[in-house]
């Protein structure tokens, strides 16, 4: 048992050694760490919402249609929607359901996108053949779209909308894997195993997927950013999440009808769309550069 | 840096443009150099949907009223049916048989005279097309000509006639020319009617733009409209800053929000008026938890009326009595009324023996009103007080129809919530759609199979040709008995309420036009 | 008075995440003008280091010049500006070779057009004259058929030719000091020699000063004049040639020296059974050519190769890049189906074995391979890595494979906590062990060594060849050594097989075809490889023309083209595999008997 421990932690050391290094190199860059930071924060908050926010029971507890449409005060930090809810409260919790379905999403395009990249690069001939027509006709729709037709089919939903994302999302991180695959395949280490005998579902899923793990992370937390907008996106056409759900594309959606009398239900869903998306786009963006050095260092 | 204003930039030209979408497209077409008068009514929706005046059978009455006549209509001053193209009428003793005398001089748009025979081909060509509320005419076996200026209705059964030639839809007279012509004809754009308006241009699905036809029979003064345009701005934003702007004359469906503004602003004045409309919530009795009475009771009272009525709707609404909604015949103050009570509501689930325990119910409506969402999210609350969640589904009105109409009853909704207002000035609209059993699915979506009531229905639509008084009282007891069996949510009447531009004048909404502006009846000052 | 060249007290730095180290510390390296300096030193020494910083061309961050001087002809090079380096001494006076040719040149232009364009930068020619200019270097540097070379493309030139080019651009611009940094690395033995010759030829010519820096201390020391040791940054001996080998004062040099004549010691002979382990018969494997649809152009890799290995042989196979001993190793691994012929191990035919019965062959047969970077996968831990072979074909508890993974590494010479760290961690010859581990894992029948010391220092070269040879006397291994390094198949081979174009060449003892080898490719090949007792490169031995392509070879023996010693028959007929003495055949009509 005590060497069970101690092999674990001979293999989490290493790795922690990893994170340390590629913390000093978001340091580096200012912009990164600040929009690390904020995602931490987000993150927090999206853990902590019902606990932290003023009035929990606002979302979906309760409703007091005498405070409607109040503007921001010390009471209501951004004010009150048409049923008298406290939008402060809302926004926040709507942290939690939009970096809960992005991340699902995503993980669901990753799940689905990155083992058939990989059998596609590795495997190659008709495989790759098939699996690369698929993605193209996929990748010919744009994401929106695809997201709209298939959510139409099926019924407005957030969990629909999440699957629906997923399956127009996929394709990009089957691309990317199997082009990552295909230069793999140069590698000695992938013919040191077949020549060991290893089956190719275990060349391709124990050696294969674990060198394309890099780029994966950053494409997804580029991603991150445009499927929270596309979910906005759904919510505001009225085919994600529905009433009384306080997803901020619904609430945009909502604050149409009101814009004209009351600004802030409208500016502050937006603005939290806004920098949620920034601060994914530029973690993206810093991933991409602490990867990079450390592929060429390997 | 560069990345950051990149962004702010997207986001500013993104939100320009779906604030761009919503508003529309900009319309001026008011000219005072011109001279012309132009009233600009912006409408929330296609200004119609077939322009076949047998056939139409949605919003196009609103156009079709200004261009054709009916032989008689509802006067909402005097609360009685009026004469308009027939002068008087009588009937026999059952009710079986009518006889209506036309006015003289009456020309059609097209150059015709408006006499019996053509009165008795307009007719017949609803009856036969069988489209749209043609069913009004099911009563009539037989139409004579008795002379060129008398029409004479023989009925397979005793109907109020006189109500029934008063429709909204389904009983305008249409020149003798263009009787035979298909509904093809008439969607191109042509129309054959004897009202104030002609059709000077139409674009489908967008706007209708009608011109004053001189040689109407009430005849024309210096202050009333040329031309009017009907439009399509379907945000309400939008339509409120037209009127607001003195660039629409009139408007409706207008956010609650929205009024309460207006009504500070001295340019415009609102005008509130009866409405036949109101807003039921269907129980699927089919559907277990929703076939137990105690149940629906329970949730009957739950639901917000007071909130409804004074927050979300501000006042612009009556808390429903009973089924047919206030001014109508039909309607009894004295009726029961549910209460929001949710001790009432506790009792009733416990005598019902539901387990509420992870109780989810479904509920469908129209998406589009701010006011079905509002209401249906306070009722949400509600519930969610006495365990039971409740799933708030909205979709486009053909999804939520679909839905109510699936054969099995498990993959129905649970609650469904609609606006109803009559065919023609009768409460038997509300029993017979939404009261009498039926075969097929139609709007009777809380799927009462009550042959007792189906026979007191039927009693009182006969009684209603001959005895209205013996009729209300019957009507009345459906009511009750409808009450009794919490088969409905009887959520809240509507009143209409209006936006027009201070020179506007003229203007009373009917309630058995819903939607219409009578131009005719308007001036500008 | 400073020498032509000299560096002085130069102190480099680079600094890493973790923390900043001393990468080069030189006291004092001088060279007079026409000579020949070389510096030997292994991966990680910083040879590279020091001949960037001397063509400014170090990247700093993350280096760092804390101080030193480098002159040249009485000036600074460091205190110059980067504007002035460019313009007046990089590329001009001073020219620099790098290892891979292809990387230097630029792939979507002709060489012609990169040829002209350097000559007019640097010597502002207009058009024609600086085409006549590179006509004239590349005569030079001996390619024939000029006009045709400056319209190809460089990857339609061989290894040899490309690197002539480079030499012939970096003189066409009048270059004095030449810096060559590996320079013949990448090329076959025949070609390397022919290349050093060119450059000692070019340098006498036209009195040019070389700065020559390898890793292979036989190959600089016969090229150069002086030579000077650099260990981990600082040279640690320097001095003329036979000086430092001789009479060596440093330990580090005598290390080295050691390392490399090992492998010249005479290895023993094993008496083994008649038992056959492994034949091959009449095997072929063609490469079709894919250039247009319908093809009937092969690569002939193998063709026709009859080999028989017996239990607890070492046979050594050598030859030159385009032998086919890699397509014949790999087929035999079953990597590739063969065109035709047979394969038999231990009694069967490996291409008839059905899926099952495949997979039992191959714990028999394992692998290890010329690239210890790339042979083990970056992400996993040496455990995994090592236990692939085990969790494919046997079936062990976790804890029994932990411990025989501490096996293996004890037997490969590694500390036990190697198990649970990253290939990274690893030097290159560390990392080639664990290879070797790996390869034992499942007890093979017979492990195939591929270029096992090739891209690893020659200390560790010596080390991991101690081990094997240990590790054979062990264990009773079979093996299949490939290598173009004569030394080392010398050094563990019993039998070895030369191999050239496709077929068997030569066949005998090792000790046998290594003293007197028969067949002349055996000789040219033994002879241009310089070693530590060559005297100076003109002793070597060089092969006229290029390696005949595989598609379309030479009729008859495929290496009269070549051979010094060819005669008509040669062009006509196929020589067969003639038994000289003993075990010793070869394929050559010289010797029918």
């Amino acid at each position: 048992m005590d060497t069970r421990i101690n092999n674990l932690l001979e293999i989490i050391r290493p790795r922690i050694k990893e994170i340390r290094f590629s913390f000093y190199l978001l340091k580096k860059n200012k912009l990164t760490l600040a929009a690390f930071y904020i995602i931490v924060t987000l993150i927090v908050l999206a853990v902590l919402a019902p606990y932290v926010i003023p009035y929990p029971s606002h979302i979906s507890d309760e409703a007091n249609v005498a405070n409607k449409l109040l503007p921001p005060s010390r009471e209501f930090l951004f004010g009150t929607d048409e049923l008298g809810r406290d939008i402060f409260s809302r926004v926040i919790y709507g942290i939690r359901i939009s970096l809960t379905t992005a991340i699902l999403a995503v993980g669901l395009a990753i799940i689905i996108g990155v083992p058939l990249g990989a059998i596609a690069g590795t495997i190659g001939g008709w495989a790759d053949e098939v699996i690369m027509r698929i993605t193209d006709i996929f990748l010919s729709f744009p994401p929106l779209l695809l997201a709209i037709a298939i959510v139409s089919i099926v019924g407005s939903s957030l969990n629909n909308a999440i699957m629906a994302i997923a399956l127009s999302w996929w394709p990009w991180y089957t691309r990317l894997v199997r082009g990552q695959a295909v230069s793999l395949k140069e590698r000695k280490f992938i013919q040191a195993a077949e020549a060991i005998g290893t089956s190719k579902w275990k060349i391709i899923f124990s050696h294969v997927v674990p060198n394309t793990i890099s780029p994966v992370i950053v494409q997804a937390s580029m991603d991150m950013g445009g499927v929270i907008l596309t979910i906005a996106s759904l919510s505001f056409l009225g085919l994600g999440a529905q009433a009384p759900t306080p997803e901020w594309g619904l609430m945009i959606n909502t604050s149409r009808n009101y814009f004209l009398n009351a600004w802030w239900y409208s500016i502050f869903p937006g603005l939290a769309i806004f920098i949620t998306v920034l601060v994914f786009n530029l973690l993206g963006d810093g991933f991409r550069e602490i990867m990079d050095p450390k592929t060429r260092k390997r | 840096m560069k990345k950051f204003l990149c962004f702010v930039l997207m986001k500013c030209i993104m939100g320009a443009i779906i604030t761009g979408c919503s508003g529309g497209q900009q319309q001026s077409t008011q000219t005072t150099e011109n001279k012309l008068k132009i009233a600009y009514y912006a409408f929330i929706s296609e200004p119609y949907i077939d322009f076949d005046p047998s056939v139409e059978y949605s919003n196009g009455i609103i156009v079709l009223h200004n261009i054709y006549e009916t032989l008689t209509r509802y006067d909402i001053n005097t609360e009685k049916i009026e004469p308009l193209l027939a002068e008087e009428w009588t009937s026999n003793e059952d009710g079986t048989v009518w006889n209506f005398k036309l006015r003289q001089g009456v020309k059609f748009h097209d150059g015709a005279e408006l006499n019996a025979e053509a009165v008795k081909k307009s007719i017949e060509r609803t009856m036969d097309l069988q489209m749209g509320a043609a069913y009004i005419w099911d009563c009539v076996d037989e139409i004579k000509v008795i002379d060129d200026y008398t029409v004479e209705f023989v009925l397979s059964y005793p109907a109020p006639l006189d109500l029934i030639a008063s429709a909204g839809y389904a009983a305008f007279i249409i020149s003798p020319n263009a009787v035979d012509k298909d509904t093809g004809w008439f969607n191109e754009g042509n129309e054959a009617g004897t009202g104030p308006y002609k059709v000077q241009q139409v674009t489908k699905g967008e706007e209708v733009i009608l011109a004053k036809f001189d040689d109407y029979w009430k005849g024309w003064s210096d202050n009333q409209y040329d031309r009017v345009i009907i439009k399509k701005i379907p945000e309400s934003s939008s339509r409120r800053q037209l009127v607001e702007k003195g660039e629409a004359q009139i408007t409706s469906g207008l956010s609650v929000t929205d009024i309460k503004a207006l009504r500070e602003n001295p340019a415009v004045n609102v005008i509130e008026g009866p409405s036949w409309t109101n807003i039921i919530g269907f129980f699927n009795t089919e559907k277990k938890p929703l076939d137990n009475v105690d149940f629906r009771k329970a949730i009957c009272y739950a639901f917000p009326y007071e909130e409804v009525v004074s927050d979300i709707k501000e006042g612009m609404a009556y808390k429903s009595t009973g089924l047919i909604p206030k001014g109508l015949w039909g309607h009894d103050e004295s009726l029961m009324q549910y209460e929001t009570d949710l001790q009432k509501a506790e009792e009733y689930l416990i005598k019902s023996g539901v387990n509420s325990e992870g109780l989810k119910l479904e509920l469908t409506f129209t998406s589009g009103t701010e006011e079905l969402r509002n209401m249906a999210q306070l009722y949400q609350v509600n519930l969610k007080k006495l365990g039971i969640e409740l799933q708030i589904q909205e979709m486009n009105w053909d999804n939520v129809w679909e839905k109510s109409k699936n054969t099995n009853p498990e993959d129905r909704q649970d609650i469904l919530f609609m606006q109803w207002w009559p065919d023609y000035a009768s409460p038997m609209s509300w029993l017979y759609s939404l009261v009498y059993s039926e075969e097929d699915i139609l709007f009777n979506l809380s799927y009462i199979k009550d042959e007792n009531l189906d026979v007191m229905i039927e009693e009182a639509d006969i009684l209603s040709a001959t005895d209205r008084v013996e009729a209300e009282k019957l009507i009345v007891d459906v009511q009750k008995e409808v009450l009794d069996k919490a088969y409905f949510i009887h959520a809240y009447d509507d009143k209409s309420v209006w936006a027009v531009d201070a020179g506007f004048k003229g203007f009373k909404p009917n309630p058995a036009y819903e939607g219409v502006v009578f131009f005719y009846d308007t001036y500008y000052e | 008075m400073s020498a032509y060249f000299e560096i002085r007290n130069l102190k480099i730095d680079y600094k890493t995440y973790e923390k900043q180290q001393r990468v080069l510390d030189i006291e004092r390296i001088a060279i007079e003008k026409g000579k020949t300096y070389g510096i030997v030193g292994e991966s990680g020494s910083g040879k590279t280091v020091l001949a960037l910083a001397i063509m400014g061309l170090l990247p700093c961050p993350p280096g760092i010049i804390k101080s030193g001087e480098i002159i040249f002809d009485g000036q600074d090079l460091l205190k110059k500006k980067n504007k002035e380096m460019g313009e007046k001494y990089r590329g001009n006076r001073i020219a620099m070779i790098f290892q891979d040719p292809m990387s230097t040149l630029n792939p979507v232009f002709t060489v012609g057009y990169q040829m002209i364009q350097i000559i007019k930068q640097h010597q502002k020619l207009n058009k024609k004259e600086a085409y006549k200019k590179a006509i004239e270097m590349i005569e030079v540097v001996k390619l024939p058929d000029v006009d045709d070379i400056m319209k190809k493309y460089p990857h339609q030139l061989s290894g040899g030719q490309r690197q002539r080019i480079i030499i012939a651009m970096a003189l066409a611009c009048g270059a004095e000091f030449l810096i060559a940094d590996e320079p013949t690395r990448n090329l076959d033995v025949t070609i390397q020699a022919s290349i050093l010759k060119l450059m000692k030829e070019l340098q006498k010519k036209f009195g040019v000063t070389v700065l020559f820096i390898a890793n292979n201390l036989s190959l600089v020391s016969t090229f150069c004049d002086e030579i000077g040791i650099l260990h981990n940054g600082k040279i640690v001996e320097q001095g003329r040639v036979e000086e430092v080998i001789k009479s060596s004062k440093n330990t580090y040099t005598k290390i080295l020296i050691d390392s490399v004549t090992k492998g010249e010691s005479v290895t023993k002979k094993k008496q083994e059974k008649d038992e056959v382990l492994l034949e091959v018969k009449s095997l072929k494997k063609y490469f079709p050519v894919k250039k247009r649809k319908s093809s009937k152009l092969f690569v002939k890799a193998v063709d026709d190769v009859d080999l028989k290995i017996y239990k607890g042989e070492v046979v050594g196979i050598v030859g030159e890049s385009g032998c086919g001993k890699s397509t014949l190793v790999n087929t035999i691994l079953n990597l590739h189906e063969p065109t035709s012929g047979q394969v038999l191990f231990d009694g069967k035919n490996i291409f008839e074995l059905d899926k099952n019965q495949l997979r039992k062959t191959r714990k028999d047969i394992q692998i290890v391979f010329q690239d210890p970077y790339w042979s083990l996968n970056p992400r996993w831990l040496v455990k995994d890595i090592i236990s692939e072979p085990i969790k494919v074909h046997e079936k062990l508890n976790s804890i029994s494979i932990l411990k025989r993974v501490e096996d293996l590494l004890e037997l490969v010479g590694l500390p036990k906590s190697s198990a649970f760290k990253y290939p990274h961690e690893f030097s290159g010859g560390q990392r080639q062990r664990i290879a070797i581990a790996r390869a034992l894992a499942v007890n093979p029948k017979l492990v195939v060594l591929d270029e096992p010391t090739s891209s690893i220092d020659v200390i560790s070269q010596a080390q991991i060849l101690e081990l094997l040879k240990e590790l054979r006397g062990r264990l009773r291994l079979t093996n299949i050594l490939i290598s173009h390094d004569l030394s080392v198949v010398n050094y563990l081979a019993d039998k070895v097989v030369i191999m050239y174009l496709g077929k068997i060449v030569e066949y005998g003892e090792a000790i046998e075809v290594f003293n007197n080898p028969l067949h002349p490719y055996t000789k040219a090949l033994f002879n241009s490889i310089p070693s530590l007792e060559s005297s100076g490169i003109e002793s070597l031995v060089t092969l006229e023309g290029n390696v005949p392509s595989a598609i379309n070879p030479p009729s008859g023996c495929r290496f009269h083209t070549r051979c010094s010693m060819a005669n008509e028959r040669c062009s006509k007929e196929m020589p067969a595999m003639k038994v000289y003495n003993d075990n010793h055949s070869a394929a050559c009509f010289l010797y029918e008997q």
